[in-house]
């Protein structure tokens, strides 16, 4: 149990609607179910961190991508409050720019340019990817939260994406170096889901979970009995396969269990979304709609509070000939612009198009009230943003970024945060991860290659 | 705007010009695992000063040019034995005059780069002398998702075909291949995708309590609820009498109009021949008899049926005119026999043409059309089953209980009019004229039914509930210690209901046994202990105390045994030399016999070759060849064309192409982009089963092609729905010609010389080309740029950067040449607007290569690179890892057979099979595996 560790409760910013409260208020009325998670947050240090109360709604973190970079022309955003103004680009955002932040200027540390495959899918790691033949990089931020916080909910964590991934090897690395962004560990890429109805299944469906378990409980042993007639390197394999067991065996406790005795509730009990056809949307905006109010519906009700969700892959051989005006040609291909006029245009309205998706994200959790006057909008913390800055030289520096989402009060939204001009160790993309992942509870004191938690939020 | 970092735009600027043969960023140190105690590397000290010398001064500590660092290299000779892949990737640059760039500061030598190359080479040859045969560093692999589909394809008996389809891609490793072991991963999200694909995959199972597993290609809800399994039961027994209804209603009477010209005379006929047996010389013969004797065969009751009418008195109103004008026909006499079946017709009306006299019909026809349509209503209405069925299943039930049944039943309102519809039939009448196949299949169907009643079980519950107690509330069978405060009467009821709950799920348990061993048997590819099964069918136990019906509670053993690491893992792994003292040891013959059902089938073993591998026959030489060249020749290496050849040659993925802006290629229709990867998919299953030549894949004089295909290739049409193997012409065979090749190769809008190159070079030459660094020129999305400039001369515009050149120089003069197909692969001679193209280049090496036809030649007197290409990664395929320096003897002896002519896509295989590396493996020291 987590009691054992020392709490260090100093917020420098109390939560817009929550009074300060000892350990011990929390305690007394905290239910049973739903301890763990409150424990890891009370247990996390850091100055930054936001103590929640078992009335409150949780915080939720959740990442949108799209790889191949932006127009930069097009993309910035000046001034602060309501006198805040931003690129055509960014204007699918205009009604909600008081709910966000503008970031310019970090970067992954060692992705400068280069060829694409270094420069993507350690986006949210900060790790430096091996040319290899076997995949190798690093825990991702998303999974590093699902670690400390997933136990809170029946999903631990979502990892989603639109285009499908590749197979087999690209530019002599394994094609998953284009197709996720998300590991669980240094050997271990998590193929994100691109099926809605998988995703719903996973979030919504709890028939036959006791089955489920019966069947596993079986595994296990079978697991053991193999585990132990095996060498060496196959039994790291089995030690894999006994532990996915286990967090399976944990979620599907949680998913059968799914009862609150106390505290807040979610505005939401049941599914307000019919099943998802089996087959994968043919038309790419369906799609993306899809997973995002998926995504909605699992934040809402709470079956989850960590999303990734990947608008394409890198090198992308998306099409986006159903714009106005924008050829039907590849991304990656229209990326690489060489400043000809025309593909600067498409390749902007494409960006733009990007932005609407999660513009149409984030005006959908403000829709949603969580409890008087406090929207989901008020309770997430997301980022929104690419690997690149310009997808035609690959610049991997100055990425654009965009936060949304109060963090319960602990972000002051609706500003630009300018890095461009301090120093490198301030301008790494990690060290928002780690102020993120310290709102969110989870005691880390470093990741990646940060330097620091993001102090400029608050 | 000031670059940032001046200094990165120096290095880019400084940076090498992209080599085609290095690898220079890709290679893996990571898998480069070798331990070479017995190696004795003389190196001369010169060489690696040589090396840091020429190579360091870009490529070294300060300056990590390509992330190269040759420091080590230089000094370390173990560092250079555990990086052997490195070695040969400078030998490459080396040798092909890649490196120094030309605009490095350093020139070197010719002596030098000579004096280098061979150091490298002999460093290389010692490497791969001391390694040589290895099994190397395998960890035991995981299915793959298409070798998942295969598998439950084996398993099912060939019924389900899409299993595993929402499994996620996953990517390559290795040598390019989704089998590697080491790279494959199992999270918790995975996990839960095995468990949800094997739970789909049983969803075509039915397993009855009588042992039988029926798969269907149709997916079915599971039926936990024992109700719902009881209604499932009935729902077949009425399927049941449908069916034969049909068989000996509707469709004989078809059957007779077909080979007859009628169908009612047939039965007046045979009627009339029953009356007269005795004066026909038929002898004593009965009414079914006759029936069986008639050509073709009528049913013996609809015989009966209409005799009776016939012979009814009075007759029944709607045949009175029939069984009259019956009555009158005249005795037999040898002249009037033949003509009683046209008088029959006359008098059924069935024959109109043949009449006696037409003066006469008119009216009478009239009558009779009327008559008949009078009891085709009749028939008609009966014959949506219903009534007839149900009354069938009403009779059916006295077999069984109907308390359980759910009734009320229908009357038996038909019965009375049964004898008046000949063609329909009661259940005693279809039980008399079912073959005795038909009657095995409705008594298996009848005690189905009564299986699961689970009569028992439901008196219990009934019981529980008049006791109150709570498993009556939910559903679950009560226990013994629930009943013990019940009443005795119910006490003493439920001990004896218990008593025979128990039996009868001891005899469903004895049943189910052998088909989970079986099963897991096959699913597992090993011989299964009684221990693991037991382990198994506990589940089914424990499902039936929670009250799911049968069907469900048998499928979680098998569920339990496709979510089993056993089945998910298969084969074993070989231990890596560098972590410690290993002992080589071979396969056992159970594993060799999943090792090449993997190999070549992507699959499970069948029960050959479990039963040599249980024999330990397989191991013997002639036998193993024997079984590869017979499973070579099998549909299941259809596997190996789709996996080994569909990822190296990378069509495996086409479903998922983007492909050509809908809008320009309106042609490129899904069944079309099907046709295309039909027709890789059928060229190298027939390469495969048929053992051609390798030279094929570079040209060939055949294609297959359906109707789509044909026409898009302008070759003469073929008979639709099915594929054939034509002449090709002369600018198609082989594989660069191939559409879906040279469709994947364009962009939405125009062809893609770059990439039609970049794919010969890397998927036929076997080159690996570097990934393209950023700032690549950018060549239009359509057919000519805003200056009007051809793809073709943009490229050349592209290739004036000499930077550039030294890439593309090797690349788009192969892409050029295929200039000649449109971007969905179709021929072309100009351009869309009209102007005309040219397909002439010259390729680095000087020789002009024109066309399609100049490029396969110029593939031609490359083939050796193109066998070894293919052999390599044939053997990264079969082992499930990265080709290591200990092979390079065993490429070589392919390599050698090859040019000695023996190039056969079979012997390829078979040197892989008979390889050291296929057949052992490395365990730790001290650790003994099974």
């Amino acid at each position: 149990m987590t009691t054992n560790r020392s709490p260090r409760i100093a917020p420098r910013i109390a939560p817009r609607s929550s009074p300060r409260i000892s350990r011990r208020t929390v305690l007394r009325g905290l239910g049973a179910a739903i301890a763990l998670p409150w424990l890891e947050s009370l247990a996390c240090g850091g100055s930054t961190s936001t103590v929640r109360s078992i009335d409150q709604p949780p915080l939720r973190y959740g990442s949108f991508l799209w790889a191949n970079g932006v127009n930069a022309e097009h993309w910035w955003a000046r001034g602060e409050g309501p006198a805040m103004e931003l690129s055509p680009t960014l204007a699918p955002l205009e009604a909600c720019k008081r709910d966000l932040l503008v970031i310019d200027g970090l970067h992954v540390y060692n992705n400068t340019s280069g060829p694409h495959w270094p420069l993507f899918s350690n986006y949210l790691s900060g790790v430096q990817f091996e040319p290899s033949l076997i995949p190798q990089g690093g825990e991702s931020i998303d999974q590093c939260l699902a670690r400390h916080l997933g136990a809170a909910t029946p999903v631990p964590n979502l990892v989603l994406a639109v285009e499908p991934a590749e197979h087999g090897l690209r530019g002599g690395v394994p094609a998953v170096y284009y197709s996720t962004v998300s590991w669980t560990s240094k050997n271990t890429p998590v193929p994100p889901e691109i099926y809605p109805r998988a995703v719903f299944d996973r979030l919504f469906n709890t028939a036959g979970l006791k089955r489920d378990r019966s069947v596993l409980d079986v595994v296990r042993l079978q697991a053991r009995a193999m585990r132990r007639q095996l060498a060496g390197q196959d039994r790291h394999k089995l030690d894999e396969f006994l532990h996915s067991v286990r967090d399976l065996e944990k979620r599907i406790d949680r998913a059968a269990k799914d009862e609150r005795l106390e505290g807040w509730r979610p505005s939401l009990a049941v599914a307000n979304l019919p099943r998802p056809p089996a087959e994968l949307p043919q038309d790419v905006a369906d799609h993306m709609r899809m997973m995002l109010d998926l995504v909605v519906l699992a934040f809402q009700m709470d079956r989850t509070r960590i999303a990734t969700l990947l608008f394409n892959r890198d090198v992308s051989h998306m099409r986006f000939g159903f714009l106005d005006g924008v050829a039907n040609e590849e991304l990656h291909g229209i990326s690489h612009h060489k400043n000809q006029p025309d593909k600067l245009a498409w390749y902007q309205r494409i960006n733009q198009f990007h932005i609407e998706q999660f513009a149409y994200f984030v005006r959908r959790l403000a829709a949603i009230e969580e409890a008087p006057g406090v929207t989901l909008l008020d309770n997430v913390i997301l980022t929104c943003g690419s690997n690149m800055r310009n997808g035609d030289n690959h610049d991997g520096r100055d990425l654009p970024l965009i936060v949304a989402g109060r963090g319960g009060g602990s972000i002051r939204t609706g500003r630009v945060l300018d890095f461009r001009d301090r120093p490198e160790a301030a301008q790494r993309f990690c060290n928002l991860h780690l102020a993120v992942a310290q709102k969110l509870g989870v005691p880390l004191t470093q990741f990646g290659d940060s330097t620091g938690p993001m102090t400029e939020l608050e | 705007m000031m670059p940032r970092r001046p200094f990165a735009i120096l290095r880019r600027r400084l940076s090498p010009p992209r080599t085609c043969l290095g690898v220079w960023r890709s290679l893996a140190a990571g898998i480069a695992l070798f331990s070479f105690e017995a190696a004795r590397v003389h190196a001369e000290p010169s060489p690696p000063a040589l090396l840091a010398k020429y190579c360091v001064v870009c490529h070294g500590r300060d300056q990590q040019e390509a992330e190269l660092d040759l420091d080590q290299l230089s000094r370390d000779p173990v560092a250079r034995r555990q990086d052997a892949r490195r070695l040969e990737t400078i030998l490459q640059a080396l040798t092909a005059g890649d490196m120094p760039p030309a605009d490095a500061d350093v020139k070197l030598p010719q002596a030098d780069r000579t004096a280098l190359a061979g150091w490298l080479r002999s460093e290389l040859a010692a490497i791969a002398a001391a390694e040589a045969d290895d099994p190397g560093f395998v960890v035991i692999p995981r299915l793959t998702k298409s070798e998942y589909r295969y598998v439950m394809r084996d398993l099912s008996g060939g019924v389900v075909l899409d299993a595993g389809r929402f499994l996620p891609n996953e990517g390559g490793a290795g040598e390019g291949f989704g089998n590697v072991g080491e790279a494959q991963s199992l999270s918790m999200a995975q996990l839960e995708k095995f468990l949800e694909a094997g739970k789909l995959s049983l969803m075509h199972l039915r397993i009855t309590p009588h042992g039988e597993m029926l798969w269907r290609t149709a997916q079915r809800e599971p039926v936990d609820d024992p109700a719902a399994a009881r209604l499932e039961a009935i729902n077949d027994i009425i399927a049941w009498h449908v069916a034969m209804q049909e068989r000996y209603g509707s469709e004989h009477r078809q059957q007779l109009q077909k080979s007859l010209g009628d169908v009612h005379a047939a039965y007046l006929e045979a009627a009339w021949r029953f009356e007269h047996r005795t004066a026909l010389g038929l002898g004593d013969v009965s009414l079914a008899t006759v029936a069986e004797q008639h050509q073709p065969p009528l049913v013996s009751v609809a015989l009966e049926k209409w005799h009776a009418i016939l012979t009814a008195d009075p007759p029944p109103p709607i045949y009175a005119e029939w069984a009259e004008a019956w009555r009158r026909l005249p005795a037999p006499d040898a002249a009037a026999s033949p003509s009683i079946r046209d008088r029959c017709r006359e008098i059924v009306g069935e024959q109109p043409g043949r009449r006696a006299s037409k003066s006469e019909a008119d009216a009478e026809s009239k009558k009779r059309n009327q008559l008949l349509r009078k009891r085709n209503v009749s028939e008609a209405n009966k014959t949506k089953v219903g009534l007839n069925a149900e009354r069938n299943i009403f009779e059916s039930w006295q077999h069984c209980d109907v308390r359980y049944l759910g009734g009320p039943w229908p009357e038996q309102e038909a019965e009375q009019r049964e004898p008046l519809a000949p063609y329909h039939y009661t259940r005693a009448e279809i039980l008399r004229i079912a073959s005795s196949a038909e009657g095995a299949e409705l008594a298996a169907l009848e005690q189905r039914l009564v299986a699961v009643l689970q009569i028992d079980e439901q008196d219990l519950l009934a019981l529980a509930k008049r006791e109150h107690s709570d498993a009556a509330r939910e559903g679950v069978f009560p226990t013994a210690t629930e009943w013990s405060s019940w009443s005795p009467e119910s006490r003493q009821a439920a001990r004896a209901l218990t008593a025979k709950i128990e039996t009868q799920r001891r005899a469903w348990r004895d049943r189910l046994r052998p088909l989970v061993a079986q099963f897991a048997r096959q699913a597992w590819r090993r011989p299964v202990a009684g221990g693991e099964v037991e382990e198994l069918l506990r589940l089914f136990s424990d499902a039936l105390e929670e009250g799911l019906s049968f069907d469900s509670a048998a499928k979680l053993p098998l569920l339990a045994a496709l979510t089993s690491p056993r089945f998910l893992y298969r084969g074993v792994g070989s231990a890596d030399r560098q972590a410690g003292p290993t002992r080589l040891v071979s396969l056992t013959d159970v594993q060799l016999a999943t090792r090449l059902s993997f190999f070549l089938w992507s699959s499970i073993p069948d029960e050959e070759l479990l039963a040599l591998a249980a024999t330990g026959e397989l191991r013997a030489r002639p036998t193993l060849l024997a079984q590869t060249h017979r499973m070579l020749r099998d549909p299941r290496a259809a596997a190996l064309a789709a996996d080994f050849a569909g990822q190296l040659f990378g069509f495996a993925e086409f479903h998922e192409f983007t492909g050509p802006d809908e809008k320009r290629f309106p042609e490129f229709t899904p069944a079309l982009r099907r046709s295309m990867a039909e027709e890789v998919q059928a060229f190298f299953l027939d390469l495969i089963r048929h053992d051609r030549p390798l030279s094929n894949l570079i040209d060939a004089d055949y294609v297959f092609v359906n109707a789509d295909l044909a026409r898009h290739y302008g070759i003469d049409p073929v008979a639709p729905d099915q594929w054939v193997r034509v002449s090709a012409p002369p600018e198609r065979g082989g594989l660069p010609s191939m559409a879906l090749f040279l469709t994947k190769t364009s962009t939405p809008l125009r062809t893609s010389p770059v990439k039609r190159g970049e794919w010969v070079l890397e998927k036929l030459l076997g080159q690996t080309l570097k990934s393209p660094p950023p700032n690549i020129e950018s060549i239009s999305a359509d057919e000519t740029n805003a200056a009007g400039l051809s793809i073709r001369e943009q490229l050349e515009q592209h290739r004036a950067s000499k930077v550039c050149a030294s890439c593309h120089d090797r690349i788009d003069p192969l892409g050029i040449a295929l200039e000649g197909f449109d971007p969905i692969g179709r021929r072309r001679s100009t351009d869309r607007d009209g102007s005309p193209l040219s397909t002439q280049a010259t390729a680095l090496d000087g020789t002009t290569i024109e066309g399609i036809a100049g490029l396969k030649a110029f593939l031609r007197r490359r083939q050796e690179a193109v066998y070894a290409h293919i052999t390599r990664k044939l053997l990264g395929y079969a082992l499930g890892r990265a080709i290591a320096p200990g092979d390079r003897p065993l490429l070589e002896r392919i390599a050698e057979a090859q040019r000695a002519g023996d190039s056969t896509f079979s012997s390829m295989v078979a040197a892989i099979v008979a390889s050291p590396q296929f057949l052992t493996r490395r365990v730790p020291l001290g650790q003994e595996s099974e």
